[in-house]
């Protein structure tokens, strides 16, 4: 078609989002209704992507000088910070990691036993074919380490970033968790290993240490731990630190969420519990707070000081109505 | 007269499972009576965690104490260690005579155990009784100040005239006397009920209180006026004792001593007669906006929904109109409705389906779920997560504190949380499209299609000095950063996709996330 030339030389500019609105919109248009330039276009969207994904490497200081003065150009420092697209910055945050903290991440630093070789001779029993991939050229690789290779204890307060929770098969006790620190790491292990609860717990607690989202990573416990069968008081009682200190709302509703559906409730639990509906200035905790702590009282577990907070909750006249019945509730509910 | 009250089986089922668990086993019964001196005027304090206590006044001198001590445990070892956990102290002198049962249980014992007491006081005594468990508490026949607290189990005070003051959580509460009082009364029970019956010429000063129960009675009333869940008017005439009655959760009786029983009218039933009606009702709604619904639950209702009522639950499968419901409390689950949807809620979560016309639902406190906003609407909630799984019309949602999901709309939004996440995806096909999101303590994250094209004005401010603050997957946005009001600020701005409508993001404390859909993160 003859309209196809113009349009596929618009394609660079479509992928850099460089087009005007109208033209745009016609190029879209054009992709749709051939399916020649739709292929050109998901090559080129592929090929962008790949380029994307590479690393991006700093040009040595020297060289970069150099290149200024030559073009007559003094560096300036700069207020306006770059806008880069994502997987570049994580790719740069890595470099930079690997360059600056080459001896390796906080956590591997901390291994209880360490490596040793053992002096054998190397033989070699078999060739086998095999089509082998070239390895992706990386410069700051992922350093995955078992859960329980790692020290338990957490020193210092390290700041994490990009935490992402990895479950590949729920059917076993196998789970992992990766994060940036000084490089990327990825800590696997069952999920009662105490390293693993250690580090979920981290997770959960250090509200401005911690990035993207606490309640990300609060639902994924909650997926996690409230089956009994992988329940530990640790992670218990870090949902009740979030629940009596975190100033995020959010985080607070889903920590005492999550709390309702743990069984066993320790004293520490229920104290946070108990505090949550007699203080937390959101309804909605409150409401939580006392159907979990209905919970308790239906398996006997609720002492007079928890009673006395249900009854004083249901006979306080400014509290909110439906919180108040759901006191009154939980008090009906109580077993001696 | 008889009077039907919820029964509250809890103690009584409790003590008669554990004897019957115990029954095939071991136990053991001591009995004893004994004799104190007390003046008159004295005070008794019985505290008995397990068991009945039963008071008497008596022109007789001095205290008698008739003990029953119950331990049933399933071997004989138990039985012996039951024996000697449970422990009855006697103690005080003339002017204060204490009796008190000491159960020291651990939560893995065998054995239970209960201890009753009936005791004997001159009737100017005071008496103040605190249980736990316990079938009944009755005190009849004394001229003084009586207390009585209690969790579980009928409290009972029959011809006592003094100023009296009960407090239960499960148990009724039935308060006869023959006689005009002339002292305070304070009856006060949370899931049980409470039953008055005073002398037909009594004067009182009455205050009756609860959340889902009725006031009834067939003494005469003047100045009553309804408040909420208050109710208080002056029986007979002014000038009486205050009588203050609070079941939160049951119903109130005020009642004529030797009354006739088709004279008890339900006060909530009056009120709700003089409010006019406003609307076409649909068969399973009545418009009665004082009268206590516990649960409507109708799989379809023909024609509009229009209810109110001081609390309620509703579960309404299909509304065939539009709906308009107020409630002071309560759960509120519809289907699909046809028309507009107008919801007030006191507390309590809404779930709300398929809403074909406008939305307009505000709960005081609880989650909120829509599942379809098809021409959108307003949407908050006190506190608590708001949700909306689809929405085709402009939506404005307010969330007092708690998250924001918006899972998929075509339509402008708006969504501002005092603390929490907004998270927000627009369909892939919208070109452009009004956004605005506020948070005062949270992340804000907008997932937009390819082809999105908008002008965007976002800003982060944070404590933090090296915040990133904002992150996009589309190109054209310059950011800034400055100090304000002693935080970082960080503000991206530009065109994205050519340009478009206005996208406002604002939060403080957070990040912003202008993510692209296709895109890996």
């Amino acid at each position: 078609m003859a309209e196809c030339s113009p349009m596929r030389e618009s394609f660079p500019l479509l992928l850099t989002e460089s087009l005007d609105a109208q033209s745009r919109e016609l190029t879209h248009q054009h992709i749709e209704s051939c399916a020649e330039c739709a292929e050109e276009w998901q090559g080129m969207k592929d090929a962008w992507r790949m380029m994307a994904e590479l690393p991006e490497l700093e040009p040595p200081a020297r060289i970069r000088q150099r290149f200024l003065a030559e073009i007559g150009v003094a560096e300036k420092p700069s207020n306006v910070v770059p806008f880069h697209r994502r997987p570049a910055v994580k790719w740069l945050s890595q470099a930079a990691a690997v360059v600056v903290l080459a001896g390796g991440s906080y956590l591997v630093g901390h291994r209880s036993r360490p490596v040793t070789l053992a002096p054998n001779n190397a033989t070699l029993t078999s060739i086998q074919s095999a089509a082998i991939q070239p390895a992706a050229f990386s410069i700051a690789e992922t350093r995955t380490v078992n859960a329980s290779n790692i020290n338990p204890n957490i020193e210092g307060r390290p700041d994490i970033q990009n935490v992402q929770f990895i479950d590949t098969n729920p059917h076993d006790d196998q789970i992992a968790l990766s994060f940036d620190v000084t490089q990327h790491v990825t800590v696997t292990g069952e999920k009662n290993d105490k390293s693993m609860v250690r580090l979920m717990s981290y997770v959960m607690e250090n509200e401005d240490r911690m990035s993207p989202s606490r309640s990300r990573a609060i639902d994924w416990v909650k997926q996690t731990y409230s089956d009994p069968s992988n329940t530990d008081p640790e992670i218990a009682q870090s949902l009740a630190k979030v629940l009596r200190n975190d100033t995020h709302e959010g985080v607070r509703i889903k920590a005492v969420e999550t709390l309702k559906t743990m069984p066993n409730a320790t004293g520490d639990t229920r104290d946070a519990l108990i505090a949550a509906l007699k203080n937390d200035p959101n309804p909605a905790v409150r409401i939580k707070a006392v159907d979990a702590l209905a919970r308790l009282a239906a398996s006997g577990e609720l002492d007079s000081a928890a009673v006395d907070t249900l009854r004083q909750k249901a006979m306080q006249d400014d509290e909110n109505v439906y919180v108040r019945t759901k006191a009154a509730e939980a008090l009906g509910k109580i077993r001696p | 007269m008889k009077i039907l009250f919820r029964i509250t089986g809890l103690a009584a089922i409790a003590i008669l499972a554990s004897g019957s668990l115990y029954a095939a086993a071991v136990s053991h019964t001591e009995r004893f009576v004994r004799d104190f001196p007390m003046e008159i005027g004295g005070s008794l304090w019985i505290d008995n965690p397990v068991g009945n206590v039963d008071v008497v006044g008596s022109d007789l001198p001095g205290v008698s104490v008739q003990v029953v001590k119950a331990v049933m445990a399933p071997d004989s070892t138990s039985l012996k260690e039951g024996r000697e956990q449970t422990q009855i102290l006697i103690g005080g002198d003339q002017k204060t005579r204490v009796v008190k049962t000491v159960i020291t249980e651990s939560r893995d014992a065998k054995w239970k155990s209960n201890v009753s007491y009936v005791v004997r006081v001159p009737h100017a005594s005071q008496v103040h009784v605190t249980g736990n468990l316990s079938e009944h508490v009755k005190i009849t026949n004394i001229a003084a100040t009586v207390t009585v607290k209690n969790v579980n189990g009928d409290i009972t005070l029959e011809q006592v005239n003094g100023a009296v003051t009960i407090d239960s959580i499960n148990g009724d509460i039935h308060f006869i006397t023959d006689d005009k009082p002339t002292q305070p009364v304070q009856l006060t029970t949370i899931n049980g009920g409470i039953e008055v019956q005073v002398a037909g010429d009594s004067v009182l000063d009455w205050i009756a209180q609860s959340i889902k129960g009725d006031f009834r009675t067939n003494l005469h009333l003047e100045r009553g006026r309804i408040s909420g869940n208050a109710f208080r008017a002056l029986v007979n005439s002014p000038g009486g004792p205050m009588m203050t009655t609070t079941a939160l959760m049951g119903n109130i009786f005020l009642l004529s001593r030797g009354g006739r029983q088709e004279d008890i009218r339900s006060i909530r039933a009056a009120v709700a007669a003089t409010q006019a009606r406003v609307g076409p009702v649909g068969p399973a709604g009545q418009q009665n906006s004082a009268v206590v619904s516990e649960t409507i639950q109708t799989p379809l209702v023909q024609g509009n929904f229009i209810y109110g009522t001081p609390y309620g639950n509703f579960h309404i499968g299909e509304v065939r109109g539009f709906v308009s419901l107020q409630t002071g409390a309560g759960q509120v689950t519809l289907g699909t409705v046809s028309g507009d949807c107008n919801i007030r809620s006191g507390g309590g979560p809404l779930d709300l389906g398929d809403i074909f016309g406008n939305i307009n639902a505000h709960t005081e406190a609880g989650e909120v779920l829509v599942r379809s906003a098809r021409k959108g609407g307003e949407v908050s909630t006190g506190g608590g997560t708001l949700r909306v799984i689809f929405s085709a019309g402009p939506l404005t949602l307010r969330n007092g504190g708690g998250d924001i999901i918006v899972n998929r709309t075509s339509g402008p939004i708006t969504a501002e949380t005092h603390s929490g996440d907004v998270t927000m995806s627009m369909d892939s096909n919208v070109r452009t499209q009004h956004v605005s999101a506020k948070t005062t303590k949270g992340n804000i994250l907008l997932n937009l299609g390819p082809r999105f094209g908008a002008e965007v004005d976002a800003t982060v401010l944070t404590t933090e000095e090296d915040a990133a603050g904002i992150h996009s997957d589309f190109a054209g946005l310059t950011v800034k950063r400055d100090q304000f009001n002693g935080k970082t600020r960080v503000r991206a701005t530009g065109k994205i996709g050519g340009g478009g409508e206005k996208v406002e993001l604002y939060t403080e404390d957070g990040e912003i996330q202008i993510e692209q859909q296709g895109v890996a993160h």
